[in-house]
């Protein structure tokens, strides 16, 4: 009898192993399968959705919008004549015929893709056909009309959880933002997303000139990395570009080009940081405008032991040309006049070693051991940027804040986000600190010189005021510093754009490598090249308001207006410009102002 | 060795209330506007049960084998009630099967269970084992009763856990192998005309077969609830999320409470339910050997303590069994992870029958010790 019940028992256990065996099987091995079909289920069904929001630069230009595409599916239960259809499908999607049938037989589905995001035009012209279980989905495609410029900020989107097309953020904006950007599907009395507008603080111009001069410095000097941030006495983020960086639409989807290095990856700074210190002994009275130091060419700081040489020997030095010739040795004595207790509380309230806060997918903390780890070397060190680290965004706010009257505030990139009834859901609210007094006068002009006659000669330009500064660090490998391998940058304050300029190159090959050099270079090209374009001018983010929205999905009168008018109001759209005559005021349009944008846009110029 | 049931059954019923607060609690908002009602409710049986599980561990299973024609009777009569008294019954969805009393419901069926597996020890010990199927014709007549109301109901899950543990308790007391098998083809002509009898019992069996077929139609039951088990994956995807990405799926926190569960943990937190399940099988029957060897011979604690011990993990099985798709669809709790008054009622009494069984025979072999001594 004992024996009966141990039987049974051990065939319950044997027949629950064997539903834990196959529900692994469902759950593991079919798991893509029933991904899929709920995806098809919820597409099928009475889903629908409304664009996704659209990302703005800071001058209303727009970096992403959705539009309006379809999608075709098949029944194959409904489709009859598979042959004859998918010989037309194959014809006009450019398909493999054989692939199609097979799809199309399949009776044991009732949902095929066919092809996803075709245009209206293509959609009417398959209509015209009337093929029989054939039908279709309003879907959204993203579009970036500045296609890889700023997308390691603006991101990327994929397929979302309901199956609809481009509505998941997948890096950058995209993804930080995609509770509010994602476009409204109701599924189920779900409704998943909010469709709102995003204004961001970037201007599309500056990043695009930036990445421009990241991509021909690698031709140059072949850099494992490199990154330029731009940001405004407001700390508004202008720009910032990283590289390496996605150069096609197929990078775009690359973790390891969509990194936006600039906010991720740490170095050690290098004499970047002297200005602030310099301004932080000024402030505690250790050092006077009158003072001077004595420049051998190298400092003792452990005697007899520790010695940090200067980039040339200054002999006797003013103080404020500690910053012009970026000397080392004067550098460091003005920090042990300060003590590490100082030192430590300038650069934790300047924000090194934790995040800005920035809104942003992430970012590093950077390094900054605790005072208590400190030793006479260290003072030292940290006088000349090194042994600690920090991200770009944290060295430009810290430096940003000599010339924001001396507070600091934590940088952001998102200006606001606006729901779809106009309403404002966040905005930008900056707190700002205080780290130093607003005297400026003598930081300012010892960074002017430095651009004048000092370290930063090359990142001179006529009919600009600069103040500037170089920073040429050694990289710590696993045995001390190496030889050869520097991370060089340069900061600029551009007085008349009201912008600070951060560049930073990561290990450039070639001789006599140093911030003035390599970096102060880019910071050049960059900034002649906004310069030069004379109507560039940074603005305040601009939101439209709800009647100009409207306005925004309306052809305008250009009548009157220049061609660069209606090349401004087309950007962002895949509306096709046809300019018949030559000339630049418009005198006549097709379409006629007031209809809707369609796929080309005539003018008529004189 | 009564802790450790107590250790894991406490686990089961915590692991069983957070998914069933996620399971129930977009449904609660909905029909009650409160999220925790279903789980509030839960909560206040699951007291009960405890409550009643403490009771009957106290309660001599000899009291059980007495009163065990009068609690078969009695449960036959609920049924009858049921079947004849539209007045004192429930109907939902088409199926008359809970006992109203005031605003209390009951399902007799869940009694039934009970009473049958206690009846059945109770003859067999009293009567032996029959070499025919002549001398066995009472407890036929008796079990079958039940069976019929039951099924009349309809309720073929429950009808059929009945059968089964009927059928694997004739087994263990060595009802002879071909009696087994003649009342076995008896039953499978009567189920067949069962089965074939209605259409909706008929199209539950070929959705089982190929719920593809037409599966916006009668295969939509059977193909949701593997999508939300195939949708989970290795590790689910979260406590409550399940309805996000499948959608409320049909008796969502009672029947279908395992695919739930799969969904929103994935295959670990199904492993980890069936390792709880296997423990506590385990843990139960031992328990009942363990105590069966302090008193040799107890034909009624034997077939009684299995019969609980074998409603609880067909109960898991076929529930389980029907989620994933294996067997047919048919309604089934999910013993202590299922919401539903008087299934978790039972099911704690159950096990408080065996927990009686060793408590007594503990007593009584002390006793015997003592007068030894």
């Amino acid at each position: 009898m004992e024996l009966r019940g141990k039987l049974l028992l051990f065939v319950w256990f044997a027949a629950m192993i064997g539903v834990l065996i196959y529900t692994g099987k469902v759950q593991i091995f079919e798991h893509k399968f029933w991904v899929e079909r709920a995806k098809e289920e919820r597409i099928r069904g009475s889903s629908y959705s409304i664009p996704r929001g659209k990302i703005f630069d800071r001058n209303g230009l727009i970096l992403a919008y959705s539009a309006e595409r379809f999608s075709v599916f098949a029944d194959p239960v409904l489709v009859k004549k598979p042959e004859y259809v998918a010989l037309r499908l194959s014809q006009m999607f450019k398909l493999d015929e054989k692939k199609l049938l097979k799809k199309l037989t399949d009776k044991n589905r009732r949902f095929v893709w066919i092809k996803r995001a075709i245009t209206k035009e293509e959609k009417d012209k398959l209509k015209a056909l009337k093929l029989k279980g054939i039908f279709f989905k309003k879907e959204y495609k993203r579009i970036y009309p500045f296609g890889t410029v700023g997308r390691q900020i603006i991101g990327s989107v994929g397929v979302d959880n309901i199956g609809f097309l481009d509505n998941r953020g997948l890096f950058g904006l995209e993804k930080k933002w995609n509770k509010y950007l994602e476009g409204v599907v109701n599924f189920k009395g779900r409704e998943t997303g909010l469709a709102c507008d995003v204004y961001t603080t970037l201007d599309i111009k500056v990043q695009q000139v930036a990445e421009e001069v990241l991509k021909r410095a690698y031709e140059k000097w072949r850099q494992k990395a490199a990154y330029v941030v731009v940001l405004n006495p407001s700390f508004e983020v202008v720009a910032a570009a990283s590289w390496p960086m996605p150069e096609n639409e197929k990078e775009c989807f690359l973790p390891k080009k969509m990194r936006a290095g600039c906010f991720f990856n740490v170095f050690e700074p290098g004499s970047v940081v002297k200005p602030l210190i310099f301004k932080w002994a000024l402030e505690k009275g250790v050092v006077r405008k009158s003072d001077r130091f004595y420049c051998p060419g190298y400092i003792y700081v452990v005697p007899g032991k520790y010695k940090i040489s200067c980039y040339s020997t200054h002999n006797w030095i003013d103080a404020e040309d500690v910053i012009t010739y970026s000397c080392n040795v004067g550098a460091i004595k003005i920090a042990l006049k300060l003590g590490k207790q100082e030192l430590y509380s300038l650069f934790r309230r300047l924000g090194f070693g934790e995040k800005t806060s920035l809104d942003f997918v992430g970012e590093e903390d950077g390094i900054l051991r605790d005072i208590k780890k400190w030793n006479v070397v260290s003072v030292a060190s940290v006088a000349i940027g090194q042994e600690f680290a920090v991200t770009a965004i944290q060295m430009i706010r810290a430096l940003m804040s000599l010339f924001s009257n001396g507070e600091i505030a934590s940088p952001n990139i998102t200006k606001m986000i606006v729901a779809r009834d106009g309403k404002v859901i966040k905005e930008e609210n900056k707190k700002y600190e205080r780290v130093f007094t607003p005297d400026m006068g003598i930081v300012h002009d010892a960074m002017e010189r430095v651009v004048e006659r000092g370290t930063g000669k090359r990142a001179r330009i006529k009919g600009l005021t600069i103040y500037g500064k170089t920073g040429t660090a050694q990289k710590a490998g696993p045995k001390g510093y190496e030889k050869g391998k520097y991370v060089v940058s340069f900061f600029g304050y551009v007085k008349e754009m009201g912008l600070g300029f951060y560049v930073v190159v990561d290990e450039p090959r070639g001789k006599g490598i140093s911030g003035g050099k390599v970096a102060a270079a880019m910071f050049a090209n960059i900034v002649r090249r906004l310069y030069e374009d004379k109507e560039y001018r940074v603005l305040s983010v601009n939101v439209p308001k709800k009647e100009e929205e409207e306005v925004f999905y309306k052809i305008p009168d250009f009548k009157g207006k220049t061609i660069f008018d209606v090349v401004k109001r087309l950007t962002g759209r895949d509306t096709k410009l046809i300019v018949h005559g030559s000339g630049v005021r418009v005198v006549k349009q097709k379409p006629q102002a007031g209809s809707e944008f369609g796929a080309t846009l005539e003018v008529w110029v004189k | 060795m009564r802790y450790v049931i107590y250790v894991i059954l406490a686990s089961i019923i915590a692991y069983g209330l957070v998914v069933l607060y996620s399971a129930s609690y977009s449904a609660g908002i909905k029909k009650f506007g409160d999220s925790s009602f279903f789980l509030r409710r839960q909560l206040i049986w699951i007291l009960i049960g405890t409550a009643a599980m403490l009771v009957v561990s106290r309660i001599n299973p000899q009291f059980w084998q007495r009163t065990a024609p009068r609690l078969v009777f009695f449960s036959i009569f609920l049924l009858f009630i049921l079947f004849i008294s539209p007045k004192f019954s429930l109907t939902i969805k088409g199926a008359r099967r809970w006992l109203k009393l005031g605003s209390y419901v009951f399902q007799p069926s869940e009694f039934a269970k009970f009473a049958v597996v206690i009846y059945t020890a109770y003859w067999f010990a009293k009567y032996g084992v029959p070499k025919k199927i002549r001398e066995m014709l009472s407890l036929l007549l008796v079990v079958g009763l039940n069976a019929f109301f039951i099924m009349l109901q309809p309720d073929f899950g429950t009808g059929m856990v009945l059968v089964t543990v009927f059928f694997a308790l004739m087994w263990i007391v060595k009802v002879p192998f071909k009696n087994i098998l003649s009342m076995f083809l008896v039953l499978l002509v009567f189920s067949y005309i069962y089965v074939t009898s209605s259409t909706y019992r008929l199209n539950r069996i070929k959705a089982w077969l190929n719920p593809w077929e037409d599966k916006l139609g009668i295969g939509y039951h059977v193909i949701k609830l593997k999508t939300a088990i195939g949708y989970g994956g290795l590790i689910g995807v979260g406590l409550g999320r399940e309805a996000e990405f499948v959608g409320v799926l049909p008796e969502q926190h009672s029947d279908s409470i395992f695919a739930v569960l799969a969904c929103e943990l994935g295959y670990v937190g199904v492993v980890i339910l069936f390792v709880f399940y296997f423990l506590l099988i385990l843990s139960l029957y031992r328990l009942l050997m363990a105590s069966l060897e302090k008193k040799k011979g107890a034909v009624f604690e034997y077939v009684a303590g299995l019969g609980m011990i074998f409603i609880i993990a067909v109960h898991i099985f076929f529930n389980i069994a029907v989620n994933v798709g294996v067997l047919p669809l048919t309604g089934l709790p999910l013993p202590f992870l299922s919401y539903g008054g008087s299934a978790t009622l039972m099911f704690f009494i159950e096990i408080g029958f065996i927990l009686a069984i060793s408590r007594f025979a503990e007593v009584s072999s002390r006793k015997r010790r003592r007068i030894r001594l």
